[in-house]
């Protein structure tokens, strides 16, 4: 796979898949168009995604990719992992990166989840640690003792789609991909901007022309891409440092 | 037991009691009775019912805002072949999802608290002053997080600046009771599909098809409307719309299930194809509202 530096590997965990031996099409969860249509991101603001199958092979889907640039191994690096799921969450409060121990056990783990979340998307952790490396792999599946590791994007498809259908919240008319690829790439966002204040969530004031803007209001021309200034989120990815 | 010892075992025994409850249990883990109350509460705000759902999850929302439910929905248990995990264990649910060969599980727990479902039914009910406030406490506790959510908040004060009301449904004393059979399961209401689509004006048919979940092909087409078709799975919370050939998924709240060769659908979904305002069931009958420019 030849990549360039700011190209980014994903996986859609779920996609939709034809099963040979049933004879039979599995249904999507997360549309592969959701990641990799050109209609989704066709702005310059927004890494190069490669399309990885999660369906390929067996074990732990966190998968080193083999990353290739100019026809020489460049070094390793993890794909970011889209999941369908019912979002809870932990609470970082003080904002310091860690979450909160809400039960005051000593132990962050299942017990600490609240779901006071009200989210379509959240991600568990960045592509890169603080020095630019890939981040450990947990010894375990381990998603939420070991919260804030594996790149894995969770997005409650059934929430979103609910959204979608209701004219009264789908002010803008947003088709299911727009919706979705807002989403996808907002979560993408996190991954390489996690060591920037709020995750990297955008604090100027073009808010709405960019993607890592907080909130979706389902307005009509939603973004497509990272802002380049106010504060320039595109130039401060930590995609391959 | 002397007084003073008994007023000491009494104490340590509780303290034991508060200390092993704080570091082994979820502190906003729901009992039994607020579970079945959230789960009523949500069902009735997904089947459009929200008035119902707000007298429902009020109480509980007033009492504590930060509890909240995790269940199964009874559905998921007919099409898994193994028990699933404890729905509050999140970690064993992602792994068996993924890793496990089981991605249903990802898709099928649901999850809700009080101040979501209060949240939400005063937003239906066009009370957007009341549901601010909550929307805004929502949305302050995931500014930090690593997530995107809808600006209710936003929303709620466009409306408000619009000055906006929603239409109302007909007044009930018009409502006509539907000579349907109809059980309840995790307090949605199902029907038997043949009988319902019949009674609703809605064409439906179901055969025998092996490569379809469930082993059934149905489909349900509105007759004012031939080019959309919509086609149901047994066991999948989840509808697909055909228009003119291009297909769009859509969300289901309730998975249809087959038994006795009787097919069972959540009746908020075909009443809205039918295009009924409000339901509700009342003496163990559906009653309706009238359609527009009908009696």
């Amino acid at each position: 796979m030849l990549a360039k530096v700011k190209d980014m590997f994903v996986m859609n965990f779920r996609a939709g898949y034809y099963d040979p031996i049933n004879d039979r099409w599995v249904e999507a969860v997360i549309p592969n168009d959701a990641i990799e249509s050109q209609d989704g991101f066709p702005g310059q603001g927004m890494p190069l995604l490669w399309l990885l199958n999660a369906n390929e092979g067996s074990g732990y889907p966190l998968r080193v990719v083999n990353f290739l640039c100019g026809y020489a191994h460049r070094r390793d690096v993890y794909a970011a992992v889209i999941v369908p799921g019912d979002i809870e969450g932990f609470r970082d409060a003080n904002n310091d990166g860690q979450p909160d121990d809400v039960n005051g056990d000593g132990v962050i783990d299942d017990n600490d989840l609240v779901v006071d979340v009200d989210a379509y998307g959240f991600t568990y952790g960045p592509i890169w640690d603080n020095a630019g490396r890939p981040i450990d792999p947990p010894g375990d599946w381990g998603y939420i003792p070991q919260f804030w590791g594996p790149p894995v994007i969770e997005i409650d498809v059934g929430y979103i789609r609910s959204d979608q259908q209701d004219q009264r919240r789908n002010l803008g008319g947003l088709t299911e991909l727009q919706a979705l690829t807002w989403i996808v790439g907002h979560e993408l966002g996190h991954t390489v901007l996690w060591h920037q204040p709020a995750y990297g969530h955008h604090a100027g004031n073009t808010t709405f022309d960019c993607l890592i803007w907080q909130w979706m209001d389902w307005r009509a021309n939603p973004p497509t891409e990272f802002c380049a200034i106010n504060p320039g989120c595109q130039t401060r990815w930590k995609v391959n440092p | 037991m002397k007084p003073q010892r008994l007023v000491m075992f009494v104490v340590v025994t509780a303290t034991i009691c508060a200390v092993i409850t704080a570091v082994s249990g979820q502190k906003f883990k729901a009992t039994p009775e607020v579970t079945e109350k959230l789960k009523e509460a949500y069902a009735l705000l997904e089947q459009g019912q929200p008035e119902r759902a707000l007298a429902v999850a009020l109480p509980i929302y007033r009492k504590d805002p930060e509890i909240w439910v995790a269940w199964w929905p009874k559905w998921v248990f007919r099409v898994v072949k193994e028990l699933p995990p404890d729905p509050y264990a999140k970690s064993e649910i992602m792994h068996r999802g993924i890793e496990g060969g089981q991605p249903l599980l990802l898709i099928a727990r649901k999850t809700t608290n009080a101040r979501r479902i209060v949240a939400y039914a005063l937003f239906d009910l066009g009370r957007y002053q009341e549901a601010l406030p909550i929307f805004e406490e929502m949305q302050r506790r995931i500014a930090n997080a690593p997530a995107i959510g809808p600006d209710m908040a936003g929303r709620c004060r466009q409306l408000i600046a619009q000055g906006y009301r929603p239409p109302q449904p007909p007044p009930k004393n018009t409502w006509r009771p539907l000579p349907l059979k109809f059980r309840e399961e995790d307090y949605f209401i199902l029907v038997p599909l043949d009988q319902a689509c019949k009674i609703l004006g809605l064409s439906c048919t179901i055969t025998t098809n092996p490569k379809m979940a469930g082993g059934k092909g149905i489909r349900i087409v509105k007759p004012d409307v031939p080019n959309i078709v919509y086609r149901l799975f047994l066991g999948r919370p989840l509808v697909e719309r055909l228009e003119n050939g291009k297909g769009q998924t859509e969300t289901l709240a309730y998975a249809p299930y087959e038994e006795d060769g009787v097919v069972w659908v959540p009746f908020y979904w075909l009443a809205k194809q039918a295009g009924i305002k409000g339901w509700e069931v009342r003496d163990g009958k559906i009653y309706v509202a009238p359609k527009q420019g009908t009696k």
